[in-house]
């Protein structure tokens, strides 16, 4: 071997040995999909495997569609400016752990699961408080009142009715045994809390609540040329 | 702002007349549990209003006695604000209009919900709408009203329903006619459709194709109980759409397809 080609070889092992090197310490970035669940099974965190359409996968996926729709009506109340965006913040570090405390179903859990997930009063209690605190500024109810009053009053409305389909996929699985029942009382009280900041952001803005009204159900004359566009 | 006279509030008057004789603490506390429950399973809590009139009987009605009675008089006259949690749900179990106890996955309760849902969705686009100064947000307001009075409807399951009950709560086929006039009358300015759309068309009209979404899944969750006979058909026919081609749809998510396509 002339000094050539061992220099252009020891500059090749050089190179395969930086190249190396670089490898190790770019570390790769995990991607997003696994595939694990392409055929339909997910994990709970005991380590179960269940089809994704099991009772406690639909009570997890509706906790976690109500904390994105309390997101979007938290961005709605920040944008005019409201303090109380922070209590919709905590509600959905509580709705975390509602959860972890539904992914835990008590018929494959060991203890030391039960223990880290465990879902405790105090998050219903520090709701009641918090209805309390706005319930002071509130005029009564006198009258049924429609979803209205603002998209951020509206955009709560929407929220609540989903909290109580939350709710509803949750009970089946207090009722077998397999969740806590503070679980459900928490989505039940956090209902009520969120109809009292939708008639609360209400009032703040200013913006009437609409009233039901008895439809009388008789025909209305129809309307020549009227297209429903903006009224000049 | 007159205060409108509403079926809950006739109900609970009539309810309030056959026991304001009766002033024993425990027969009042049923009466407003039961009045709680109602306004309860639809998430709304309009039964405040009731509240007040059973307030208003039953203040005054305190002890004959003199010594120390000031206290308990002032307490009976300034009436306490009512709280809207009642913990009564915190079990699972919620109550129909006929005063039946369910737990609150059963059947009635997923529909009533999901037409309160739409109910919320329809609320949310007609802000929107407002924004933009369209006048037939007040069409949605009219379609909010008729959606009380769809889940009155199912909220009054037959198997447990007395006829007063059901006289009360019927729906009628005149919603759902309605919707066909508005839709008739919008649909003479829209172009035909050629291709499938994707939900789209700016932010009133993509709020619009969610409720026609949550609409159809309210249909989903009442044929059911039209299918067991617990529930009118006039209300799935209101949600439902037309299964003849031939016909412009009359449902309300067809309402909703058509005014999508007029907000573009």
């Amino acid at each position: 071997m002339n000094f050539s080609s061992a220099s252009s070889l020891l500059g090749a092992r050089k190179m395969s040995l930086t190249l190396i090197q670089l490898s190790s310490e770019t570390p790769k970035i995990p991607k997003i999909y696994t595939k694990t669940g392409d055929k339909g099974f997910s994990s709970t965190f005991t380590g179960e495997r269940r089809l994704k359409d099991d009772q406690v996968f639909e009570a997890l996926g509706t906790t976690d569609e109500l904390s994105s729709a309390i997101g979007f009506a938290m961005e709605l109340i920040t944008e005019k400016g409201h303090t109380f965006a922070e209590e919709l913040q905590k509600i959905q570090c509580m709705l975390q752990d509602v959860g972890s405390a539904l992914a835990t179903p008590r018929s494959s859990a060991r203890e030391a699961h039960l223990k880290r997930t465990a879902f405790e009063v105090g998050p219903t209690l520090q709701l009641e408080q918090w209805i309390d605190n706005h319930s002071r500024h509130l005029p009564p109810l006198t009258a049924f009142i429609l979803p209205s009053g603002g998209k951020s009053s509206c955009a709560l409305h929407f929220c609540r009715a989903v909290c109580r389909r939350a709710e509803r996929r949750v009970v089946p699985l207090v009722q077998m045994g397999e969740t806590d029942a503070n679980v459900a009382k928490f989505l039940n009280r956090l209902s009520d809390y969120l109809f009292t900041v939708a008639r609360y952001m209400a009032m703040k803005e200013g913006n009437e609540e609409k009233i039901y009204k008895k439809m009388t159900h008789q025909m209305e004359p129809e309307a020549p040329g009227d297209n429903g566009r903006v009224a000049s």
